[in-house]
């Protein structure tokens, strides 16, 4: 599966889609509340007027620990097909998210393939926590995915 | 001077640093009120509605509906069909022109009345100028697309419009018009940055229906950058985007 590879590929990193799934749990709430964050993201100093007037936007840090290994979510039903979700677990940490399953569309995946596209730079997302004066943005509603990868980690929670 | 009010079915927040007047403000959300009264297809006295249910001649329209359908007509052809104002339904909902196209009007008023330094953010489209109240440029944060808490990268626009076509929490309602039977999911957010908020609202909302080529599209598009989420947590840039990254 070409997500499955990809998201391998650029494991290495921390996977913030599962810190945004750990988020979603009480635990999280309670660990984000009580760990300070890994790495500070720079360019997040706010004066205090700004501070006030924006909401901040919450940090959601990788601070659990898990169970070494992969641990599988339950397949979910969204809205345009089912999901499923995989934390690949290494030293305690998530260090790669797999889509086992998720609705078939792959022609534009081929259609990519067939030409001769410039090479462009990617990366894993990571929530980071910086002070903006606004946020663009649109919301995906998976709750499928969000919780075959909250139930994921659950399960590697030691 | 910053205020927020819904309009148009979004919040609008209207931030001007160097207000000129008391009125600015409120004359930039009557305005969002006038364009939604005559736009909106959940409104059945909108000009909109009136010319879909042929009571209105394409000969008897306002010149803003005449601007708004030639800009759809311009955008259909330049994106090869994907941005598309025509429903399966057969209605015509120019909403997808419309916020953007409002949004840049809107920074124009503020312009003409003076204002050097302002921001728009209209349902995370956003058009800002010159500098926040600190005096540093504006930071706009990309929101991370499954938690709606946080962002994922920081931006300085430098005054270019950013717009963020993606999976809504009021329902998908992009679709692709070559494809209208296969929702589109293997993308979930696509940010553009373009000259304005129309360019980057038009463009976002095009190169997502694309699904994955969408990014490609905005890489070859002069004077564009883009950032695109996958449903993998992978993102996708273009090669001039890092040039607007804070962080």
């Amino acid at each position: 599966m070409r997500l499955f590879a990809r998201a391998a590929v650029f494991g290495t990193s921390v996977a913030t889609i599962c810190a945004a799934a750990v988020g979603f749990s009480p635990e999280a709430a309670r660990l984000r509340q009580a760990a300070p964050a890994e790495e500070p993201v720079s360019g997040s100093v706010p004066t205090a007027a700004f501070a006030s007037r924006v909401s901040p936007v919450q940090l959601v840090a990788d601070v659990q620990r898990y169970r070494d290994g992969r641990s599988t979510g339950p397949a979910f039903d969204a809205y345009y097909g089912v999901v499923q979700a995989q934390a690949v677990i290494r030293g305690g940490r998530v260090v790669a998210v797999n889509v086992l399953r998720h609705p078939s569309h792959s022609w534009t995946s081929r259609s990519i393939n067939r030409r001769a596209l410039p090479r462009l730079e990617q990366e894993v997302i990571r929530a980071q926590s910086a002070d903006v004066h606004a946020v663009s943005g649109a919301t995906l509603t998976s709750d499928a995915f969000m919780r075959s990868m909250s139930e994921a980690l659950r399960q590697a929670s030691s | 001077m910053r205020e927020t009010r819904v309009v148009m079915g979004m919040p609008i927040t209207v931030e001007i640093v160097d207000c000129p007047s008391a009125g600015v403000v409120g004359g930039v959300f009557a305005y969002f009120e006038a364009i939604d009264r005559r736009f909106s297809v959940f409104r059945p006295d909108s000009e909109i509605m009136a010319f879909n249910r042929r009571r209105l001649a394409r000969t008897e329209i306002s010149a803003s509906l005449r601007e708004v359908l030639a800009l759809a007509d311009q955008t259909r052809r330049r994106t090869n069909g994907y941005f598309d104002v025509c429903r399966p339904d057969g209605l015509i909902d120019p909403s997808g022109i419309v916020k953007g196209w409002a949004i840049r009007n809107a920074s124009r008023l503020i312009d003409a009345a003076g204002a050097k330094h302002y921001v728009i953010d209209a349902g995370g489209d956003i058009q800002s100028r010159g500098k926040a109240a600190d005096g540093t440029d504006w930071k706009i944060g990309i929101r991370h697309p499954f938690n709606d808490q946080a962002i994922v990268k920081v931006v300085h626009p430098l005054g270019h419009g950013v717009a963020t076509s993606g999976i809504y929490a009021r329902g998908e309602h992009i679709y692709n018009p070559r494809r209208p039977d296969q929702p589109i999911v293997d993308i979930v957010s696509l940010t553009v940055i373009g000259s304005d908020v129309l360019q980057a609202d038009l463009y976002a909302t095009a190169a997502f229906a694309m699904g994955n080529e969408g990014i490609y599209f905005v890489e070859k598009m002069p004077q564009l950058e883009g950032y695109a989420i996958g449903m993998n947590g992978v993102a996708t840039q273009t090669t001039g985007f890092a040039k607007f990254v804070v962080s």
